[in-house]
């Protein structure tokens, strides 16, 4: 009997390492953002239509048209809490195109964005001081309300029943460029944009 | 073996908080904007006639082959993107030369269109026009005009040619 206690615990141990070592550091992960209470949410305006810049994009042309920051382009407000840090993932295909795509039914697309997160509440007040992000970026991570002077402020207070954490309003704009337009069929090209926020 | 159970339970408590950390995500938020862009193709001109009029010995000295009425006319089809707008130039006098070349004309061209095969309701066009296409992607443009200095004119055959450019108004 004592045997066999023996042999179990020394199983039971290897079972134990063998559960930690499947799944390595996963269990030191302390995720904040599991305890909030605060919602991000997404308000999309505006499209990125390329006509809206060249009314007419002609076949074989060897055209680039592009839509810059300045010009109409399309923005996403993100409400959420004042205090915490936002991480922005825009996904965008590399190609617009027609049907399924390939040779003879796709551009070349570049999609760029820019933020604003110094409490703009309209979007061209917000463009004006947009921080554009390099092209090739996919991915940044930003205060949703940047401090511009003073001192850091205090900790936020934590989340507790009753209590509502201050929004802040960061603007996301998305541009780019399709082109050069090759000898492809004529029709409607698209690409999605896909943009993702977490805390 | 109370032991083992006292392990067992721990094991499963740890694979228990693993797996509920695994289960929730942050608050997370999506969007998506639509890129387009409508690319158009190319613009076609088909000629569907050329203008082939007879002059006599009871001719006037002054022809003219009106593109509105005139049966004789030249037709031309664009043929483009629907609804688009498109650029018409054309030549405005071409020299009309005898086959042997031993006498030349003038010819002053007058284009009428319609974005419906019907001459016509065509409208008269001047140099540089620009007119829609219709909803099936046509125009319609008659070829007719105005030839002078019939006077001295000697039987025989007279060509010419005319160029016109069809361009899409970007």
């Amino acid at each position: 009997m004592t045997i066999f206690t023996h042999i179990l615990q020394r199983w039971g141990i290897l079972l134990l390492l063998s559960v930690c070592i499947a799944h390595p550091g996963i269990a030191q992960i302390i995720n904040f953002g599991l305890y909030t209470t605060s919602n991000i949410t997404l308000t999309p305006s505006g499209t990125m239509n390329f006509n809206d810049k060249q009314p007419v994009i002609a076949s074989n042309s060897n055209s680039t048209v592009t839509i810059a920051l300045s010009d109409n382009a399309p923005y996403i407000e993100i409400v959420g809490d004042a205090t915490r840090d936002i991480t922005i993932t825009v996904t965008a295909p590399s190609y617009a195109i027609i049907g399924a795509g390939g040779p003879g039914n796709q551009i070349p697309f570049v999609c760029q964005f820019a933020y604003s997160n110094l409490g703009s509440t309209t979007a061209s007040a917000a463009k004006v001081n947009a921080i554009q992000i390099p092209a090739g970026f996919t991915a940044i991570t930003l205060p949703m309300l940047r401090r511009t002077s003073g001192a850091p402020a205090p900790p936020p207070t934590p989340a507790h029943g009753g209590y509502t954490p201050p929004s802040a309003k960061v603007y996301l704009f998305l541009y780019g460029s399709l082109g050069p337009v090759g000898n492809v069929n004529a029709g409607n090209y698209t690409g999605t944009i896909n943009v993702t926020v977490n805390y | 073996m109370i032991k083992f159970f006292k392990y067992l339970f721990a094991i499963s408590m740890l694979v228990a908080c693993i797996s509920d950390a695994q289960s929730l995500k942050p608050n997370q938020a999506v969007a998506t904007i639509t890129a387009s862009a409508t690319v158009e193709g190319n613009v076609d001109v088909i000629v569907m006639k050329d203008l082939e009029f007879e002059i006599t010995s009871l001719s006037p000295t002054e022809l003219i082959v009106d593109p509105q009425k005139n049966p004789f006319s030249g037709e031309i089809k664009i043929v483009g993107n629907p609804n688009s707008l498109v650029r018409v130039t054309n030549e405005r006098e071409s020299i009309l030369r005898h086959e042997n070349g031993q006498l030349q004309l003038y010819f002053r061209y007058i284009l009428s269109g319609n974005t419906s095969e019907v001459q016509r309701e065509s409208v008269l066009l001047t140099q540089n026009n620009e007119v829609r296409l219709s909803d099936r992607g046509a125009y319609y443009l008659w070829v007719g005009g105005q030839l002078s200095g019939l006077e001295n004119i000697i039987p025989g055959n007279y060509g010419m040619e005319l160029t016109i450019e069809v361009e899409y108004i970007l």
